[in-house]
């Protein structure tokens, strides 16, 4: 089976800085994909590459087995990319701009698909609005729907919920997950972790033009071992009985990690007997933000090391 | 093929939607020019025995709105999808360079052609300029507008993305069509004063074919030696005209050794 995506050994150097490190990366058809990583991690430069914007150093990328540079046309035929910055066309409107961008791709008739995104993305009212005249939020909407115009087997979302409200980021995550029924594979990438572990089945987290991670989502939750609870105690010390269990403690808060839910009684025991008495307690269930946390400040350290 | 006509039809939708600016302006300025330059000189030069000046001048002042606009177009458009990064959805999609080369380049032609046109259309209406041979008018046209805004088009496709906010080149642009310009300009100049192709293509000159061709030949080789603006045209022009090949090549040497400083040799040739 041909990957949708394909990298390999991909380096990007822009003078004296390194965006991209020998990444190697293969996204299966039909995956909905993470690809996550703090500021400057080189998430939108590999977008950028797949997408025929930057060339890279050296590697190669494909897309359904197109390579991006040399088989340019057919490559940029299957990806639908949606460009992280708010960029538009003044001169049309919304309609003119879709019906333009489906021309790029040799679709002349392609008003019933056109209609039925400008739908799905809420756009029906601002169909013949100049696109000067739209809010952020509605400007975004036009830019997946650009991006989707030809079908693309493939579609990328570079950060698409920057920036946009609650209405509409469930609204386009609604959509995005109909197409990823539908057979498209979706690579997103985003800040808002909670967004990522809810809708995708693989991450990959990239660290300085490296991948430090990637594996099912689940099975990185997983890798998280132990049960963190945390606590308001009075008066506000910690027993010193306590103390081994303890890995954070800021502004009143104190939060415990044990191995197994179990061990919670012992804790709550110990508290009981130096008199110690729980004002607020809460269950923190690990979750992909965690995750990233820990494996963030792992390479970190690693480094110093 | 749709790909690409698409792309043409957006160019030409880019600057006819505000067509008041871009087309129906450079007309009034053009005409404007056509009113000073015809008054003040109309009994006191006569380039060619038996044509009134204005006559003569008409030919010149469409070539100039041709050119002027062929190049402006060249320069707004690209470079402002460039800064605005709306290019991105032309790069995104699977048109081929060359596709993309050609649709710019017919949409600046267009452009100039049509304010060229305009122009014409208006003089007619006042004075009588004889067409005498349609096919070399329109061919200088289509090549002189052709060669300039193509030498910009390819060194702009050429830069790298990021290199794309080049704010000197919209100033450039913005430039181009200033009164500045247009009467420091040596190009306008020898267009305005020295019976140059075009007029003698309008006038059915015998001498047109060769000097024609090597004119728009040094012009279109400027230009892709990325010297493109109208300013360089003082030098490109002498180059044409030069007596002999020595004195191409000294003026050749002159145009890049001093290629950053056009601007002000424009205005000393005027001036001295």
């Amino acid at each position: 089976m041909t990957p949708a995506i394909e990298i390999k050994q991909m380096h990007k150097r822009f003078g004296a800085v390194t965006a991209l490190e020998g990444i190697d990366l293969e996204i299966n058809p039909g995956e909905f994909f993470a690809l996550l990583g703090p500021n400057g991690a080189g998430k939108t430069t590999l977008i950028h590459i797949l997408a025929g914007l930057t060339l890279a150093s050296s590697g190669s990328a494909k897309v359904m087995g197109h390579d991006v540079v040399t088989g340019y046309r057919e490559a940029r035929r299957l990806l639908g990319v949606v460009p992280q910055e708010l960029v538009f066309d003044p001169f049309f409107t919304v309609r003119e701009t879709l019906v333009i961008q489906s021309g790029y791709y040799g679709l002349k008739k392609n008003d019933s698909w056109i209609d039925e995104i400008i739908h799905h993305l809420d756009l029906a009212d601002k169909a013949n609005t100049n696109m000067r005249a739209l809010s952020g939020g509605m400007k975004r909407r036009v830019l997946v729907a650009q991006a989707l115009v030809h079908k693309p087997p493939v579609i990328v979302l570079d950060e698409p919920t920057a920036g946009v409200d609650v209405e509409l980021r469930q609204a386009l995550w609604r959509f995005i997950k109909q197409l990823n029924r539908d057979g498209h594979t979706i690579v997103l990438t985003t800040h808002y972790l909670d967004e990522a572990e809810a809708l995708c089945n693989r991450v990959a987290m990239l660290k300085q033009g490296r991948v430090v991670a990637l594996d099912s989502t689940q099975n990185l939750i997983n890798s998280i071992s132990g049960v963190s609870v945390r606590l308001r105690l009075s008066p506000d010390t910690l027993p010193a009985a306590l103390q081994p269990l303890l890995s954070r403690h800021d502004e009143g808060y104190y939060v415990l990690t044990v191995k197994e839910y179990s061990e919670i009684e012992d804790v709550l025991a110990a508290l009981r007997r130096a008199q110690v008495q729980v004002l607020e307690m809460q269950l923190l269930q690990p979750d992909l933000e965690e995750v990233f946390v820990k494996i963030m400040g792992s390479t970190e350290s690693q480094e110093m090391a | 093929m749709t790909g690409f006509y698409t792309l043409l039809h957006k160019e030409l939708l880019r600057f006819w939607k505000v067509s008041f600016q871009t087309v129906l302006a450079p007309v009034l300025t053009t005409l404007l020019y056509l009113l000073i330059f015809s008054h003040v000189l109309e009994d006191h030069v006569q380039a060619y025995p038996g044509v009134a000046y204005t006559v003569f001048l008409i030919p010149g002042l469409v070539m100039m709105a041709v050119l002027q606009n062929a190049f402006a177009n060249s320069s707004s458009s690209l470079i402002q999808s460039r800064v605005t990064g709306n290019i991105v959805f032309m790069l995104l999609s699977p048109l081929s360079y060359r596709e993309i080369f050609l649709a710019y380049v017919l949409a600046s032609i267009a452009r100039g052609l049509m304010v060229g046109l305009g122009v014409y259309l208006v003089t007619l209406g006042f004075f009588e300029v004889p067409l005498r041979s349609f096919p070399w008018v329109l061919l200088f046209a289509l090549l002189g507008s052709a060669a300039g805004c193509a030498g910009r088009y390819r060194r702009h496709l050429g830069r790298k993305i990021r290199s794309a906010c080049r704010i000197p080149e919209l100033h450039h642009s913005a430039t181009d069509v200033s009164v500045r310009r247009v009467l420091f300009n040596p190009l306008a100049a020898t267009v305005l004063a020295k019976p140059v192709p075009f007029q003698s293509v309008f006038l059915h000159d015998r001498r047109v074919s060769l000097r024609f061709l090597r004119r728009v030949g040094c012009f279109a080789l400027l230009q892709f030696c990325n010297c493109g603006d109208m300013l360089s045209g003082s030098i490109m022009a002498d180059i044409a005209n030069a007596e002999n090949r020595l004195q191409a090549a000294a003026l050749i040497f002159t145009f890049f050794a001093n290629r950053h400083k056009t601007d002000e040799i424009a205005c000393r040739t005027v001036f001295t």
